[in-house]
């Protein structure tokens, strides 16, 4: 056989490969030399990367115009199946052209950010092991032509997530965090996996079809195939085989992209360094999530018919829980003060926008908001990472300069209002003249993020899922009405908590000593001496101060990615702008072929993208009055906070209760069940929380809401283990290792389970 | 009127694997005699060659590439030569040599060894073996004689060690009066159809529910007690609670190999039995085998109550224990799936994919903790192997390898095996209990995470004893794991020439 | 030859009876010695069975598994009464109940 590995056909193999490569090299090679496995590490990516821009130059410049109805790609048996063999391999179609773009360079940054961020850990060289695994098994699924191989790539990123996220093993609430992640989206992945199961068995049920198949073509590309699916009765409830695939997909998505209600494990990932969750929130595992359904849509949407504004159940679901979580999540933002939770917070909630754009058929602009997230969201972790470095640095200078360490006591296990003081914005300020670089890179990463009018990627995508959903909300439906309305909302919050969050960190007067000697970033001796120079500096002149070339080459390390992300941030929505503003949106033209049946394009209209501004600038401007005109001074309370009532403020803080909540009503009550101790009764604490929360709910229309989700959800997943524990308990009370008891138990059961024989028979 | 059967009728050249094995195993017994004390290595090597020479002949007729016999019956229909037998024949073998491996230093450094050993592991192998050949009851009940006999002495070789000699007399006489069921369900399926024969119960089979005889009832309890006794060689739930107690108990070698053999062997007779006998017991308004529902409600049960006790233990043979019972719950989706028309054959492969995958992965997982017990049998709880990735990193490597597996975690074989499996249940339209075998797998990552956890996360001593022929069987073990789990075909193709005769 | 004296049914009545006592007798007795003879009662109640239904169909398949089982039974006793001695060797009894180390 002869293979040109570097034709476009082969190419994604050897994508895919180096990444593993590296991981396989630092596991068995170069564990224990910390230099080289960064080296293997970032050097796996880095090839990894040139061959994707290779391989998406050919897609955009040299292929041909019918890439989308031919891909480019190859395969091997790997399975034989009867009559059928099942064929493992890759694809390169516009859409995973598009995510190439995206994914590697995105974690080559965080490679090289990395190597800065996690200098002098003890375990650093397995850290790259991970993150090379973690790359490989994305690119896997970026690339697999079958959702077998996609899932093989899924599923071995849900592994490195709970590694990277309790990689430091020794705090107990990252091993907690670590566990919550892996739980919430294996339960998802459960269900997903019976859904592809399902999808296996009936395209083998379809006559004249491919047989058993898994392949994206034979299936997104084969309209007797999706007709024969919608048509198709499953087994549940007469809804047809397409929808109830689509919906265990797309639970799938909901557990992996972190969507409402299974949104509880993102936040506590923050216990894990803050590389991963950079690349948690960008370049990875919840970009796969949406990636899967953006890729399945076909499927999921087959059926309906929603140019003229006809859905099906699956883009009910998609719509109806993403932009509940856009909003929601958006409203938890608003409260939080660990500069990593509000990011967290906000990429649940731009999450939400991207599922909410399927769901009212906006498949380019999902596509496109997935792509440009990544970029300025990788930013922003990467300079809130940066940010915390500098204060951690902060807190040793300040006990340098005579002020004492400040005591902290790190509490056992995940709490849910706790904040970790270098993470905490209120004892940020200042910052701007301390780190300026990650000052700057990170207030375009945050505008890029609200959506500033015109100019940053963030506002174009973000346009174009909205204005597709005036498109169909004004004038015919309340379903996308109700999308608009979420996503609106969800704006203007997203604008104000980017502004709060800023403000709070960057401007103003250190409100610390560790904010007043944090840092200092890289060229911040440029930065001193061009500021000194302003004659709007007036009597705020700052000092030069000599940092040690450590410090300094691990912050160039940390801010030169910064700086090329900020690049991607604004000029990654540029190539997706509407065609009735610039004459052409080669964005659009470039992944409408991927598609059977081309995506329309909204007419233009000018209006949604005024109300777009608005709300951007709004919220924008809300942030700034509050935040910016009269910076918060050291132990004044937060506006927001004032505004909203200490009721409110700590309610968000604490999650809305969520995890408090369902310790009270589910797990205790469980324990006792178990323990058989219902008698004693509920105890005091208990049922004093409970009054408290009745009278809350009574007070916060919504809450209830709220709090069901949580009871239910929160409580099914962290329950899990504990409920196991008790069952265990029970079922083991009967192994009491006498043999004539065990024999009366076999009889028994020999006579209960004849019994059920006997009666079937008649 | 008697015609006096020639040897050739035999057809004796069919069960070339079995009679080369009980062969060797006898002249073994013999020669072992004059082998001096100190030189048992000679005994076990002497036995690896006869348990190789018969695996080389069942994979060569497996593979289709030598024809051994005439026709698929040998012994006027006692024996069945096909590719089924084959399989199971092949899965048993490995799993004897991977258990000899094992045993080696560990009888060697507990002062146990004895050549009879490996004389009753023989023994015991052809008995797994027969069982999948089974052509007829009375072959069924006679092989899993010989597969529980010896194992029940096995179970108590550490001898003067009263959790040994427990253990053992616990499995005998549980299993005795697992025994006793069979073969009183041997007699009232004979008193129902006037046969032992798979061939003539099918045939008789039909004519009952044609003629709608009460008979059918006899029958029905018939098949009911058989299903008892051998659900207790396969640790089913109900029949399960022998299965902890004895593998705590028993030397941590005999575990590793009867854990995986007595399972081979129990399944396979139930494959023959329910797939063969009894495919077309299907009462009437039913679309099913009568026996579908019983099994897959054990099954559920199974599942359930391997995964979720096994969360709560902290001896590691304990939990190996819950976790074979459970691993018993998920190959009997596909036992129950056979009862579907159309799915048997799909579903005998399955079981037969998983049985495979299993042997790997769980005498590698036993191999694993011999190393780490010590040599007064102590040393085997969860604790026991709190950092060894540290001190025994390729131990431990193989270990979560052997985890993953269990855990059905991609790329293992062990997901290989639940694939089919649950595959067939789909395929047999019994999405509940397919959806709980899910479910509860998802429950199983968690104790054997938690095991990779404590080797990895947590400080500890983490001594272990390794010498070369363990070394080399965990290897062995581990890397056959990981190869059935990157080329899954091969598990397939191995099975893809299954096809029961008379249940299609 | 001559007409059967007694239906088969009650040969299997009988068996039936007697594999229930067999099987209390397992359930109740705490002599491992009365546990194993029970035991050859639950065995010895299916050949009482078989060669019942063989002669009813009047072919030789019943008797077949009848030698089968009386001699497996043999050698199951051999192994458990070897079991037994080992046992009271080292507990200097043979009460089974006694046995219950390993549980949950």
């Amino acid at each position: 056989m002869n293979v040109n590995w570097f034709s476009a056909d082969y190419l994604p193999w050897l994508i895919l490969f180096f990444p593993l490569l590296s991981f396989v090299i630092i596991v068995l090679g170069t564990i224990r030399n910390v230099v080289a496995s960064q080296v293997v590490a970032i050097a796996g990516i880095g090839i990894s990367w040139v061959l994707s821009m290779i391989l998406f130059a050919k897609a955009v410049w040299l292929a041909d115009e019918t890439l989308g109805e031919h891909v480019y790609g190859s395969a091997i048996d790997w399975l034989h199946l009867g009559a059928n063999t099942f064929r493992m391999g890759v694809q390169v179609d516009p859409l995973t052209a598009y995510m190439l773009l995206m994914v590697p360079l995105a974690s080559l940054l965080i490679f090289i950010y990395s190597a800065g961020y996690m200098h002098g850990d003890p375990h650093e060289a397995r850290f790259f092991a991970y993150l090379s695994l973690f790359v490989g098994a994305m690119l896997t699924l970026v690339v697999a032509d079958n959702l077998l191989m996609l899932f093989i790539g899924w599923e071995v990123m849900g592994f490195c997530s709970y590694s990277l996220i309790g990689f430091w093993f020794h705090k107990k609430s990252a091993m907690e965090a670590g566990v919550k992640a892996f739980m919430t989206t294996r339960v998802a992945d459960v269900l997903m996996l019976v859904g592809i199961g399902y999808l296996f068995i009936m395209t083998g049920r379809m006559e004249d079809g491919p047989g058993f198949t898994l392949s994206f073509q034979d299936i997104l590309r084969n309209e007797e195939m999706l007709k024969f699916l919608v048509n198709a009765q499953s087994v549940i409830w007469g809804t047809s085989a397409a929808t109830l695939i689509s919906v265990l997909l797309i639970t799938g998505t909901v557990g992996k992209s972190s969507q409402f209600p299974l949104h509880v494990w993102l936040p506590d990932a923050m216990e894990g360094p803050t590389p991963v969750s950079a690349m948690i929130h960008a370049a990875t595992m919840v970009s796969a999530g949406v990636y899967m359904i953006v890729r399945m849509f076909p499927l999921l949407s087959a059926g309906a018919n929603f140019h003229h504004f006809e859905y099906n159940t699956a883009m009910y679901y998609m719509g109806i829980v993403g932009s509940v979580t856009a909003l929601g999540a958006a409203v938890l933002a608003v409260g939080q003060s660990d500069i990593k939770r509000i990011l967290a917070y906000s990429t649940i909630s731009q999450l939400g926008y991207m599922v909410a754009a399927l769901g009212i058929g906006a498949w380019v602009a999902a596509a496109f908001h997935l792509v440009n997230h990544a970029f300025f969201k990788a930013l922003l972790f990467m300079a809130s990472g940066s940010v915390i470095h500098a204060m951690e640095h902060g807190e040793h200078h300040a006990a340098e300069h005579g002020h004492p360490h400040e005591h902290h006591e790190e509490p056992d296990g995940l709490v849910m209002d706790y904040c970790a003081p270098p993470n905490d914005v209120n004892r940020m300020g200042g910052l701007l003249h301390r780190i300026p670089i990650t000052a700057i890179t990170m207030a375009i990463g945050g505008l890029s993020l609200a959506g500033f009018p015109l100019v940053t990627a963030g506002f174009w995508s973000k346009d174009e899922i909205i204005a597709e959903a005036w498109h169909g909300g004004l004038w015919n439906d309340p379903y996308p009405l109700f999308v608009l309305i979420m996503l609106l909302l969800g704006a203007l919050l997203t604008a104000f908590y980017t502004a709060r969050m800023w403000f709070l960190a960057f401007w103003g007067k250190p409100r610390t000593p560790a904010a007043q000697y944090a840092g200092p970033g890289w060229l911040r001796d440029r930065w001193v001496k061009w500021w000194n120079k302003q004659p709007f500096s007036g009597e705020d002149k700052l000092e030069q101060e000599h940092a040690d070339p450590v410090t300094n080459r691990s912050a160039m390390l940390m801010e030169i990615p910064l700086m090329v992300l900020s690049f991607f941030a604004i000029t990654g929505g540029w190539i997706g702008i509407h065609k009735d503003i610039v004459g052409k949106n080669p964005l659009h033209d470039f992944l409408a072929p991927t598609l059977l049946e081309h995506p329309e394009v909204v007419p233009f209209d000018f209006t949604p993208m005024l109300v777009s501004m608005i709300v951007a600038l709004g919220g924008l401007g809300l942030g700034w009055w509050l935040y910016g005109r009269k910076p918060l001074a050291a132990g004044q309370t937060d506006p927001t906070e004032a505004a909203l009532g200490p009721g409110i403020w700590k309610m968000l803080q604490n999650r809305l209760y969520i995890d408090i909540l369902y310790r009270n009503y589910i797990v205790r009550p469980l324990e006792r069940a178990a323990e058989k101790i219902v008698v004693e009764g509920i105890d005091r604490d208990t049922i004093d929380a409970s009054l408290e929360s009745i009278a809350e709910a009574a007070i916060w229309l919504g809450e209830a809401f709220k709090r069901f989700n949580t009871v239910v959800i929160d409580g099914f997943v962290d329950t899990t283990v504990e409920g196991i524990g008790s069952f265990a308990g029970w079922f083991r009370q009967i192994q009491t290792g006498r043999i004539q008891q065990y024999l009366l138990f076999v009889t028994l059961a020999l006579l209960a389970l004849g019994t059920l024989f006997l009666i079937q028979v008649r | 009127m008697f015609t006096v059967p020639s040897l050739s009728d035999l057809n004796l050249a069919a069960t070339l694997p079995a009679t080369l094995l009980a062969l060797g195993a006898s002249v073994l017994l013999v020669l072992d005699l004059f082998v001096p004390k100190g030189r048992k290595a000679l005994t076990a090597w002497l036995a690896l060659a006869v348990l190789g020479v018969s695996l080389i002949v069942a994979l060569l007729s497996l593979g289709d590439v030598v024809d051994l016999g005439t026709g698929e019956g040998a012994f006027f229909g006692l024996y069945i030569a096909d590719s089924f037998t084959d399989a199971v024949s092949v899965i048993v073998l490995v799993t004897a040599m991977l258990g000899v491996a094992v045993a080696y230093n560990y009888l060697e450094r507990t002062g146990m060894q004895r050549g009879e050993y490996y004389v009753l592991l023989l023994f015991s192998a052809l008995g797994a073996m027969l069982m999948g050949a089974a052509g007829d009851l009375v072959t069924v009940f006679v092989a899993l004689e010989l597969l529980s006999i010896p194992l029940y002495i096995l179970s108590g070789f550490r001898w003067r060690d009263e959790g040994s000699e427990e253990s053992a007399l616990k499995y005998f006489i549980l299993g005795a009066f697992a025994s006793g069921f069979l073969v009183y369900g041997i007699a009232l399926i004979y008193g129902a159809t006037g046969t032992t024969a798979f061939g003539g119960i099918w045939a008789a089979t039909r004519d009952l529910l044609a003629a709608d005889a009460a008979t059918k009832y006899v029958l029905l309890l018939g098949a009911g007690m058989v299903l008892a006794g051998l659900g207790f060689k396969v640790a089913a739930v109900p029949f399960h609670m022998w299965t902890p107690d004895v593998y705590q108990g028993a030397p941590t070698s005999v575990v590793a190999y009867m854990s995986v053999a007595a399972k081979v062997g129990g399944f396979a007779a139930l494959v023959r039995v329910l797939a063969w006998g009894l495919p077309d017991f299907v009462l009437s308004g039913q679309s099913a085998a009568a026996w579908q529902s019983t099994v897959w409600l054990i099954a559920a049960l199974t599942m359930i109550l391997g995964n979720v006790v096994a969360v709560a233990q902290n001896n590691l043979k304990r939990l190996l224990a819950y976790s074979s019972i459970a691993h018993a719950g998920y190959i009997l989706i596909a036992v129950a799936a056979m009862g579907t028309a159309g799915v048997a054959n799909e579903a005998a492969r399955a079981v037969v994919i998983y049985l495979m995958a299993y042997a790997f992965t769980n005498v590698g997982a036993f191999a694993v903790i011999v190393a780490v017990e010590r040599d007064d049998g102590g040393h085997t709880d969860i604790d026991n192997v709190r950092g060894l990735a540290k001190e025994q990193p390729v131990l431990a490597a193989s270990m979560a390898v052997f985890m993953l597996s269990l855990a059905g975690v991609p790329l293992t074989a062990g997901f290989v095996g639940k694939w089919f499996v649950f595959k067939a249940g789909l395929a047999a339209d019994l999405v509940p209990v397919t959806v709980i075998g899910v479910l509860t797998s998802a429950i199983s990552a968690y104790y054997y995470l938690r095991v990779i956890w404590f080797m990895y996360f947590e400080e500890g001593e983490g001594k272990a004893q390794i010498a070369w022929p363990l070394a080399w069987g965990i290897s062995v073990a581990a890397i056959g794991t990981l190869i059935l789990g990157f080329f899954p075909y091969l598990l397939s193709d191995m099975a893809r020439g299954i096809a029961l005769a008379f249940g299609g | 030859m001559e007409a059967p004296a007694v239906a088969t049914e009650l040969y299997v009545l009988l068996s039936a009876v007697l594999f229930i006592l067999g099987a209390l007798g397992v359930l109740l007795r705490r002599n491992a010695i009365l546990v194993f003879m029970s035991v050859e009662l639950m065995l010895n109640a299916a050949n009482l069975a078989l060669v019942a239904f063989a002669r009813q169909w009047g072919n030789g398949g019943g008797h077949l598994m009848v030698f089968f089982v009386m001699t497996v039974a043999a050698a199951e006793v051999a192994v458990g009464l070897a079991l037994i001695v080992a046992i009271y060797r080292t507990k200097k009894s043979i009460d089974i109940d006694l046995l219950h180390r390993f549980k949950d």
